[in-house]
C-alpha cells in the first residue's frame, strides 16, 4: 500500500493550501496507473485466480474508458455496440460540467470492486480521491456531478457484466478426476482442483465465441516411442529444466506471476503472492503509458485495450485448456521418467495446453503495441516489489516472445504449447486491435 | 484473598487438583522460543514438546518423575519425597542430558537388574542438531551412567519413542524404537516408498542378545522408510494369541501400522485387512480395553478443533477427488483428522472407528491420549494432554499472512522472521477429560474434573503419586510449568498390582491381568511406554466401583504360564510372583467363542458376478449435495422365475453394468441367465427391482425402477423398465409401462385395488442437477391386461420426500395392502389402503423421527401377527448427530440468486445453528460468500442466520432429527411404537436389512456403511454386518460380528432371504463386490 500512502500524504500536504489545483493532481495519467496498481494489490491480496482477476481488470477498464469517451468523444469512440451485449451506457447530461478524468478514476473503482471483491474494499481509495477533489477546489456541484454520472457508467457496465455466464459457471460441474494417462491431475503441492473449468463458457468481448480460433490438437500423449513428439517435447523440457542457467531462471521467476504459491515445511503452510499474469501485464500497461508520456485519456485507451485482450485471451486459451485437458510436464516426468523431477515453478492448477501466459502475453503485446506504438523500448520494475531484478524490452511484442520461453523455463508449459500460445494469442490480441474502433 | 463474595455459587472442587509449584517441588519448563534455529519452519515438528516417564528409580516405594526438555541440558529427575514432594536430583543424577534436542522418554529395567534405568529419545543429524539418543543405567544410588553405546542403543537420528518388551518371548526385553520423518510433505509420493530404507528416519527394531540390542528391523519385516512420520507407538496383544503386537501411529498422509506378531521372530503389518481408516495426524495414542469386553481398543489423538470459531478457520477443505488423488490412488489407507477410538471388535480381526458415536473425535491439537479409571468406578476414562503453541493450520495464515511479510523472510537469508510467525495464532487449549459409561459413551468432564485452563500440555503420564489408591495425572508443558493434578475423588475401591517376573524381565512387561468383579470385567496389559512420548509406571490400576473385593483375579505371564486369586481384597497393592504361575494358559480354553449363529457359504456358490460402481462423483456435479446418491446399488430381487420350485434372483447393475439374472440349480448353487434385454439396457442404472406377474401369465415379471443421480432429467436412460418373463427364462422390455424418465430409488408391489393383478409403486429421488426440489413419486395401476398407467394419488404421496425405501404389507389386517415409504430429511411414512385409496396415517411419534433412512422391510418381529417397519436409518457414529431438540436442518435457497438451489446443512449447538460445511466448500459454489466475508475469522462461529440473512428465507429448511436405526413396532390401529437397535448396530448408515429364526431364536440382520461422503465428514465404514437377537420385551442383544459368523466388510445394500434345495440362504449384495452368501449353523 505505498503509493497509496504516498498519495495520501501528498493529498494532506495540499489540504492547507486550498489552491484549485484539483486538475493537476487528478488529471496526471499516472494517477490512473496508481490507481490500477491498487486494483492490482487488491485483486493479489484476495486471491483471485488469473482468470477471475482478468474479468475484475475488463470490467473496470472498459467503465473507465467509456467515460473518456464520453468526455472526449472527438478523440475516442465508445465502445456501446462494439462489445458483445454492451448495448447501451449512461451518457453524461448535456447541461452539466464533469470532470471527466474523476468520474473515470471512480468508476473504474466502482467497477473494480463490485465485479466479484468484498465489498467496499476500495472505498477507503475513493474517499481519498473525493477528499482530494473536495480539498483541492472542485466546486461543489461539479463534484457532484462527475460522481453521478460515475455512478450512471458504473451501473450500466455492472448491468453488462452480469450477463456473461459468470454466476451462472459457479454452479457448473468441477472437472472431475480420473486415471486416463496424459489427462491432468491435480499437482504438488496445493493439488488443488483444476481452476475454472467453464471459463470457455463466459462471453467473450471481442471474438464471437469462445471457439472462433481454435487451436490445433496437441502432440498426442505418447511415452513409450522415444521418438514420439510427445516424448521429445517431455525430454525437452526435463533437459531444459535440469540445466538451467542464471538468466533463464530469471527470465523465468520473472513471468512467474504466480498469484498463489503454496509454501509448506511440515504443518506450516502459507501462500506467498504475486500479481498474476494479467496484474503483471496492467503494470506493464503502466510502464508504457509513461514512456510514451501518453495523456490522461490514452493511457485510460491503453489499459482498457489490453484488459480487453487479456479477458479474451483468457477464454480462448482456457476453451483450449478443457477441451485437451493434458498433464503438467511434472506429472508426467514423476510418473514415468523421474519421481524426484520437480519444475522451477509451481505448477498452476490447471490443465498444461495451452499456456495461458503465453497466450494472454502475445494478444496484451498486440493491444499495447496498437494503443502506444511499436518499438517502444521499456525496463519491466513491475516485479521490483516482489524481490526480483527488472528486465528490459525492446518492445511489448519482445517481451511476449521471451514469455514463451520463460514457462518453458518455469518447467510448467511443453515448449510446443508455448509457441501455439504465442502464435494464437496474436490472432486474439490482432481481433481486438482490427474489430474495436477506439481511438479515432 | 478474602475478596470472593458471599453471592457466589459455591463451586465444587474438581476431580484433579493442580498443585503449585510452591508445594511440589516441581519447577520444570519445557521452554520453546520463536525466535532460535532450528524453528517451526525448518523442523516440523518443532512445537511437539517433551515427554514424562514415571517410575519408582529408587525402590523406596514412591513414584519419581522424569521430564525431558526439548533443549539441550534441560532434562529434569525429581525424587518423590511422599505428600506430592518432590526433590530435583538431576544434577546429582548427572542425567540433564548432552543431546542438542530431546524428546521422548521411557522408564524400564534395561539391564535387568530390579532398579529402572531411563532411555531418552533425541532427534539428531540435521538442522545441525547433534548428539544420540540416551540410556541412563541406574546406578542404585540415585545416579545414572550413560551407557547407550555399551548396549547397541545410541541411535542418531530422528527418534521419538521407545517401547521396552519381549517380542519374541525369550524372557528378555526387546526394544522398538520409533522414529519421525523429515521427508518433504510438499509432494505425495506413493507407498511403494515404505520399502526404502532411511537411515535416520526408519523405525528400528531391536533383539536383546545377551545384553546387547541388535537390529533386526530388516529381517523382523519392520518399515524403516522416510514415510514413517511415526508420533505414536502402542504395544499389546491386540489379537489374543498371547504374542504382543505393534500399532503405530503415523503423522502427515502415511497410514497407521499394525504390526501382528508372528510368534517367531518377524511381524507383518496388516493394518488394511483390519483397519478401515485411521486418524490422518495422528499424534500419540494408547492402547486399552475401554469397555471392558476382554479386547485391546486403541484411542489415536489428531489435531481436529472442537470449537467452532476454531474449527472453521482450520484448514482441511480438501475435495472428494483431491483426497482420492493425493491419498487413496497412492496406495494409503483411508485416514481422516479427527481422533479415533478403534474398538476391538473381537481378536484384532476387526476395529471399529467409534469416535464419533462416542464423542470423543474432536479435542483441538492433542497429544497424549490415555485411557485409564480415574474415578475408581470400573470402567475407564480418557484424558486427552493438549495444546500446540501456534495454530499452523489457521486458514487466515496459511493464505493471508502478509504477503511484504512473506517475501522479507523468504528472500532473507538471515533466517525466519517471528513477525512472521506473529501472525500464527496462537493454540494454547485446555486438556481433556472424559468419563467413560457402561454404555462405551465417553463424557466431557473437562471442566468439572479440572481441566479448566488453556495450555500447551505435550507429554503426560497418569500415576498413584502418593500410593493412596487414585490416579494422579501428570503433563510436560511448553512454556509452562509442569502439570501435577492430584487425585481428590472419593475415596472409592480398587487394586493395584505389581509383579515380580522371571529373572529376565523382573518388572513382568507384558503381563495380563483380568480382573473379574461386580459382574463385569476388567483387563489391562502390563506396557510401560503410553499417550506421547511418556510412559506410566509398571503397576496395573483397577478401579472396582461399590465392591470390597474382586471376585477373582486371572494372571497370564507373557510365557502363557498363569494364576488366578479368589475374593483378592479392595484396596490394597498387591505383588504378584511369577513363581507361582504354573500350567500352560489357553486363551480360547479360558475364553471360549460361542457357536457361531451364521456360516458363511459363499465360496460353496459359484458365482463370478461382481457389482462395479460407476466411477462418477456427485460433488463434481452438485457440490454441495449432502452426499452422493449415485453409489446405493445393488439391491436385489427374488423368485422363482421358471416354476421349478426353488428361488431364482435378479441383481441391480451399476450404470453401465447390466443388471444379471441367476438361476438355481437342483444342488442349490446358482447359475447366470444371459438376457440379452439386459445387456440393451446397461446405460441406465438399476437402482430397486421387483418381480411381479404383470400379465397374470403365472410367471414372474421384472420390473426395475431407473436412477444414479448422474444423468439429466428426460434422458432415455432414466425410464424404468418392465421386462416381461415368456416362461422359458427368456425376458423381453416391454412398453407397457409409462416412460418417466427421472431419478427413482425404489419400487414396491401389491395389488393395490383388489382386481388380481399387481401394482406397483415407485418411489422418487432428487434431480441429478438440482438437489433440494421434493421429487414426484409415482402409483403405477395395472387395467388388467397387463398394461399400465399412471394414476393420480394425494399429494402427500405424491410429494412425500426424497424416498429411499418403500415396501406394501397389510400393517392393519384388513387384507389391504398397506405402504410404508422412507427417505432422507422425512420420517418413516405409513400410507394405510383404504378399500383401493392410499391415505395417510398420521402418528406424531414417527413424525417426530425425520431421519436419513435408507432402508425399511417389513416383518413380524416380535411374532404378535402384526407386521413391522425395520428402518434403517444413517446412525450414530456421524460428525451429523441430530436430536428431537435440535435436529439438522437443510436450507435450500438460491443464495447467489444465479438460478441454482445452495443446499446449506446446518446443526444447532445450544440452539444455534451453524453451517456443517466450512467456509471454503461452500465459496466454491457460492462465491458470496467470499464476497461477504474475505477472512475465515469472519466466518467461523458465526451462525446460518448471520451469514446468509435475508437469503434464507424463500425455503423453510427440511429437518432431520434422528439417525437411529431400529424397530417400528406395530402396536395396532395403526399406532407403532419405535425401540432402537443397540449401540453395536449404529456405527453406520443401515442399508441391508432382514430376519431370521435361528433354532428359539429370532432375530434381525443388518449391514451398511457408506463412502459417497466429503473427506471432512468422513467415510462410513464401522459396521461389520450386525445380528441382533430380539426378545420376548422386544429388547435386543446384539453379537459381535467376528463372533456370529456374519462378519461382513464393505458397504452392504441390501440382505435378501433366496429360499435354496439346501434351506434358507442369506444373500448379502455389496457396492462395487460380489455377493456373499451365509445360512444359519444349525
Amino acid at each position: 500500500m505505498k503509493p497509496l500512502l504516498i498519495f495520501m500524504v501528498a493529498a494532506l500536504l495540499f489540504t492547507s493550501c486550498k489552491k484549485s489545483d484539483y486538475k493537476t493532481i487528478l488529471h496526471d495519467p499516472a494517477l490512473y496507473s496508481r490507481t490500477v496498481h491498487e486494483l492490482n494489490r487488491v485483486v493479489m491480496g484476495n486471491n483471485f485466480t488469473p482468470v477471475v482477476a482478468s474479468r475484475n481488470y475488463a470490467y473496470a477498464t472498459v467503465a473507465g474508458y467509456e467515460v473518456i469517451a464520453a468526455g472526449s468523444p472527438k478523440q475516442y469512440r465508445s465502445l456501446v455496440g462494439q462489445l458483445n451485449g454492451l448495448q447501451t451506457a449512461a451518457k453524461p447530461p448535456a447541461d452539466q460540467t464533469i470532470d471527466y478524468e474523476y468520474a473515470a478514476l471512480l468508476a473504474f473503482c466502482k467497477v473494480g470492486e463490485a465485479v466479484t471483491f468484498p465489498e467496499g474494499s476500495l472505498k477507503y481509495y475513493t474517499d481519498s480521491l473525493h477528499n482530494v477533489a473536495v480539498q483541492h477546489g472542485m466546486p461543489a456541484d461539479e463534484v457532484h456531478n462527475s460522481e453521478a454520472y460515475a455512478k450512471a457508467v458504473v451501473a450500466s457496465i455492472m448491468a453488462w457484466s452480469k450477463k456473461d455466464n459468470y454466476l451462472k459457471t459457479r454452479s457448473a460441474p468441477k472437472f472431475a478426476i480420473n486415471d486416463v494417462p496424459g489427462r491432468w491431475v491435480p499437482t504438488p503441492p496445493l493439488y488443488g482442483e483444476a481452476v475454472e473449468p467453464h471459463w470457455g463458457e463466459i462471453r467473450t468481448m471481442v471474438m464471437h465465441n469462445a471457439h472462433e480460433y481454435s487451436v490445433p490438437e496437441p502432440p498426442l500423449f505418447n511415452v513409450t516411442d522415444k521418438n514420439s513428439k510427445y516424448y521429445h517435447e517431455v525430454m525437452y523440457i526435463k533437459g531444459a529444466g535440469d540445466s538451467l542457467t542464471h538468466d533463464q531462471a530469471h527470465m523465468a521467476d520473472f513471468w512467474d506471476d504466480n498469484p498463489g504459491k503454496l509454501n509448506v515445511a511440515g504443518h506450516v503452510q502459507f501462500i506467498s503472492k504475486k500479481f498474476s499474469p494479467p496484474g503483471h501485464w496492467l503494470s506493464i500497461v503502466g510502464i508504457g503509458a509513461k514512456q510514451v508520456k501518453a495523456d490522461f485519456n490514452q493511457t485510460v485507451y491503453a489499459y482498457a485495450k489490453t484488459a480487453i485482450a487479456l479477458f479474451d485471451a483468457f477464454i480462448e486459451s482456457w476453451t483450449a485448456k478443457y477441451t485437451y485437458n493434458t498433464a503438467r510436464p511434472e506429472t508426467v516426468i514423476n510418473k514415468y521418467i523421474d519421481a524426484d523431477w520437480r519444475p522451477h515453478l509451481q505448477t498452476p492448477p490447471f490443465p498444461e495446453y495451452t499456456c495461458g501466459h503465453c497466450t494472454i502475453s502475445a494478444a496484451a503485446a498486440e493491444a499495447l503495441t496498437s494503443a502506444l506504438g511499436d518499438n517502444v523500448a521499456y525496463t519491466d520494475t513491475s516485479e521490483l516489489e516482489f524481490g526480483i531484478k527488472s528486465r528490459s524490452y525492446k518492445s511489448f511484442r519482445d517481451a511476449a516472445n521471451e514469455n514463451v520461453w520463460a514457462r518453458f523455463y518455469g518447467g510448467i508449459h511443453f515448449h510446443n504449447s508455448c509457441i501455439v500460445s504465442n502464435k494464437y494469442g496474436k490472432v486474439v490480441g490482432d481481433s481486438v486491435v482490427v474489430k474495436l474502433v477506439m481511438k479515432k | 484473598m478474602g475478596l470472593l463474595s458471599c453471592k457466589q455459587q459455591p463451586v465444587l472442587p474438581p476431580l484433579f487438583e493442580q498443585l503449585p509449584s510452591a508445594q511440589t517441588g516441581v519447577h520444570f519448563i519445557n521452554r520453546i522460543s520463536d525466535n532460535e534455529r532450528p524453528g517451526i519452519l525448518d523442523y516440523l515438528y518443532y512445537y511437539n514438546g517433551g515427554g514424562v516417564a514415571v517410575g519408582d528409580i529408587n525402590n523406596d516405594g514412591l513414584p519419581d518423575l522424569f521430564f525431558t526438555a526439548n533443549q539441550k541440558g534441560g532434562n529434569k529427575l525429581y525424587l518423590n519425597k511422599g505428600n506430592y514432594h518432590f526433590e530435583d536430583i538431576t544434577q546429582k543424577a548427572g542425567i540433564a542430558g548432552t543431546t542438542d534436542w530431546s524428546t521422548g522418554v521411557t522408564m524400564a529395567d534395561v539391564n535387568n537388574d530390579g532398579y529402572l534405568d531411563i532411555y531418552v529419545c533425541a532427534v539428531a543429524g540435521k538442522l545441525n542438531l547433534k548428539g544420540h539418543n540416551m540410556l541412563y543405567i541406574n546406578n542404585h544410588d540415585g545416579t545414572f551412567t550413560e551407557r547407550s553405546a555399551e548396549y547397541g542403543l545410541d541411535f542418531s537420528g530422528y527418534s521419538t519413542q521407545a517401547v521396552f518388551f519381549d517380542y519374541n518371548h525369550d524372557g528378555k526385553l526387546d526394544c522398538f524404537l520409533l522414529n519421525q520423518s523429515d521427508h518433504s510433505v510438499a509432494v505425495y509420493g506413493d507407498t511403494v516408498m515404505r520399502k526404502t530404507e532411511n537411515k535416520l528416519a526408519g523405525s528400528k527394531l531391536y533383539l536383546n542378545q545377551n545384553g546387547h540390542f541388535t537390529d533386526v528391523t530388516k529381517k523382523a519385516g519392520i518399515y524403516n522408510s522416510a514415510l514413517g512420520y511415526g508420533l505414536g507407538i502402542a504395544v499389546g496383544d491386540l489379537n489374543n494369541d498371547g504374542w504382543e503386537d505393534i500399532y503405530v501411529g503415523n503423522d502427515f498422509h502415511e497410514n497407521d501400522y499394525y504390526y501382528i506378531n508372528n510368534h517367531d521372530g518377524t511381524f507383518t503389518e496388516s493394518g488394511a485387512k483390519h483397519f478401515n481408516h485411521y486418524s490422518r495426524f495422528s499424534m500419540g495414542n494408547d492402547m486399552a480395553d475401554f469397555n471392558n469386553d476382554g479386547q485391546l481398543d486403541i484411542i489415536t489423538a489428531d489435531m481436529l478443533p472442537a470449537e467452532e470459531d476454531v474449527l472453521k478457520s482450520y484448514g482441511g477443505d480438501e475435495s472428494y477427488d483431491q483426497y482420492k488423488f493425493k491419498i487413496t490412488r497412492n496406495g494409503f489407507q483411508n485416514q481422516y483428522s479427527r481422533n479415533a477410538l478403534q474398538k476391538n471388535m473381537g481378536n484384532g480381526e476387526a476395529f471399529s472407528d467409534v469416535g464419533l458415536m462416542d464423542g470423543v473425535y474432536a479435542t483441538d491439537w492433542s497429544w497424549s491420549p490415555l485411557l485409564a479409571d480415574f474415578d475408581n468406578d470400573g470402567i475407564k476414562d480418557l484424558f486427552i494432554a493438549n495444546g500446540i503453541k501456534r495454530r499452523a493450520l489457521d486458514m487466515d495464515y496459511v493464505t493471508f499472512v502478509s504477503n511484504d511479510q512473506v517475501q522479507g523472510m523468504l528472500n532473507s537469508n538471515r533466517g525466519y522472521d517471528s513477525v512472521v510467525l506473529d501472525k500464527m495464532p496462537p493454540g494454547a487449549v485446555h486438556s481433556y477429560l472424559f468419563k467413560g459409561n457402561l454404555n462405551e459413551k465417553f463424557t466431557d468432564k473437562s471442566k468439572e474434573w479440572g481441566m479448566r485452563d488453556p495450555g500447551l500440555a505435550n507429554g503426560a503420564v497418569y500415576a498413584d503419586l502418593n500410593n493412596d489408591g487414585r490416579l494422579d495425572l501428570v503433563t510436560n508443558n511448553v512454556n509452562h510449568e509442569a502439570g501435577i493434578y492430584k487425585n481428590t475423588s472419593a475415596k472409592t475401591p480398587y487394586l493395584s498390582l505389581k509383579f515380580t517376573g522371571h529373572q529376565d524381565n523382573g518388572f513382568g512387561i507384558g503381563v495380563k491381568a483380568y480382573v473379574f468383579c461386580g459382574g463385569q470385567m476388567q483387563y489391562e496389559q502390563l506396557m510401560l511406554t503410553r499417550g506421547f512420548q511418556s510412559s506410566v509406571e509398571p503397576r496395573l490400576h483397577f478401579g472396582l466401583g461399590k465392591n470390597q473385593k474382586a471376585d477373582s483375579v486371572l494372571i497370564v505371564w507373557p510365557n502363557q504360564t498363569g494364576q488366578l486369586l479368589k475374593n483378592v481384597k479392595a484396596n490394597q497393592q498387591l505383588t504378584i510372583d511369577q513363581h507361582n504361575a504354573i500350567g500352560k494358559f489357553d486363551y480360547n480354553r479360558f475364553f471360549p467363542s460361542p457357536k457361531t449363529v451364521f456360516k458363511e457359504i459363499t465360496n460353496t456358490i459359484y458365482i463370478s458376478w461382481k457389482h462395479r460402481e460407476n466411477d462418477f462423483v456427485d460433488f463434481n456435479q452438485q457440490p454441495l449435495i449432502p452426499h452422493m446418491l449415485s453409489a446405493e446399488g445393488p439391491r436385489m430381487a427374488v423368485a422363482d422365475v421358471n416354476h421349478d420350485g426353488l428361488d431364482d434372483f435378479y441383481i441391480c447393475g451399476a450404470r453401465n453394468q447390466p443388471g444379471a439374472l441367476f438361476i438355481q440349480t437342483a444342488n442349490g448353487d446358482f447359475k447366470a441367465s444371459p438376457q440379452p434385454a439386459f445387456v440393451a439396457d446397461s446405460a441406465s442404472e438399476g437402482v430397486d427391482a421387483v418381480f411381479l406377474d404383470a400379465n397374470h401369465d403365472g410367471f414372474p415379471d421384472l420390473y426395475v425402477a431407473s436412477g444414479g443421480n448422474e444423468l439429466r432429467n428426460h434422458s432415455p436412460e432414466l425410464a424404468d423398465r418392465l421386462y416381461m418373463n415368456d416362461g422359458k427364462g427368456n425376458f423381453k422390455r416391454s412398453a407397457n409401462i409409462p416412460s418417466i424418465k427421472l431419478n427413482k430409488s425404489a419400487v414396491a408391489v401389491a395389488d393395490v385395488n383388489h382386481d388380481g393383478y399387481p401394482d406397483i409403486f415407485v418411489g422418487g429421488a432428487p434431480d441429478s442437477f438440482g438437489f433440494g426440489k421434493i421429487p414426484e413419486s409415482y402409483l403405477l395401476m395395472n387395467d388388467g391386461h397387463g398394461v399400465y398407467h399412471q394414476v393420480a394419488i394425494p399429494e402427500e404421496l405424491k410429494h412425500a420426500g426424497m424416498l429411499r425405501s418403500a415396501e406394501f404389507a397389510d400393517l392393519d389386517n384388513d387384507g389391504w395392502p398397506d405402504l410404508v415409504v422412507a427417505g432422507e430429511w422425512m420420517p418413516v411414512k405409513v400410507y394405510l389402503n383404504k378399500k383401493g385409496e392410499l391415505i395417510q396415517q398420521q402418528q406424531p411419534a414417527m413424525n417426530n423421527l425425520s431421519g436419513w433412512w435408507q432402508k425399511i422391510a417389513l416383518a413380524d418381529v416380535d411374532g404378535d401377527g402384526k407386521i413391522d417397519i425395520l428402518a434403517g436409518n444413517y446412525g450414530n457414529n456421524s460428525k451429523l448427530r441430530p436430536t428431537v431438540e435440535e435436529p439438522l436442518k437443510l436450507y435450500l435457497s438460491d443464495l447467489d440468486k444465479n438460478g441454482t438451489v445452495d443446499p446449506i446443512i446446518a446443526y444447532g449447538i445450544n440452539q444455534k445453528y451453524y453451517t456443517f460445511l466450512g467456509k471454503g466448500e461452500i465459496e466454491r459454489q457460492v462465491p458470496l460468500i467470499k464476497k461477504k466475508f474475505l477472512y475465515f475469522h469472519d466466518f467461523a462461529g458465526k451462525t446460518v442466520e448471520q451469514l446468509f440473512g435475508d437469503s434464507l428465507n424463500d425455503h423453510k429448511p427440511l429437518m432431520a432429527a434422528s439417525f437411529q436405526s431400529g424397530i417400528f413396532y406395530n402396536k395396532g390401529k395403526g399406532h407403532f411404537e419405535f425401540k432402537a437397535f443397540p449401540a453395536s448396530a449404529q456405527m453406520a448408515p443401515l442399508f441391508g436389512l432382514n430376519t431370521f429364526v435361528a433354532g428359539h431364536g429370532k432375530g434381525v440382520l443388518a449391514g451398511g456403511n457408506f463412502s459417497g461422503v466429503l473427506p471432512y465428514e468422513g467415510k462410513y465404514d464401522a459396521d461389520y454386518g450386525d445380528v441382533l437377537f430380539v426378545d420376548g420385551n422386544r429388547d435386543m442383544e446384539s453379537i459381535s460380528p467376528v463372533l456370529s459368523g456374519f462378519l461382513l466388510r464393505g458397504e452392504i445394500r441390501d440382505i435378501k432371504i433366496i429360499k435354496t434345495a439346501k434351506g434358507i440362504i442369506y444373500a448379502v449384495a455389496i457396492n462395487n463386490k460380489p455377493i456373499r452368501f451365509f445360512k444359519l449353523n444349525n
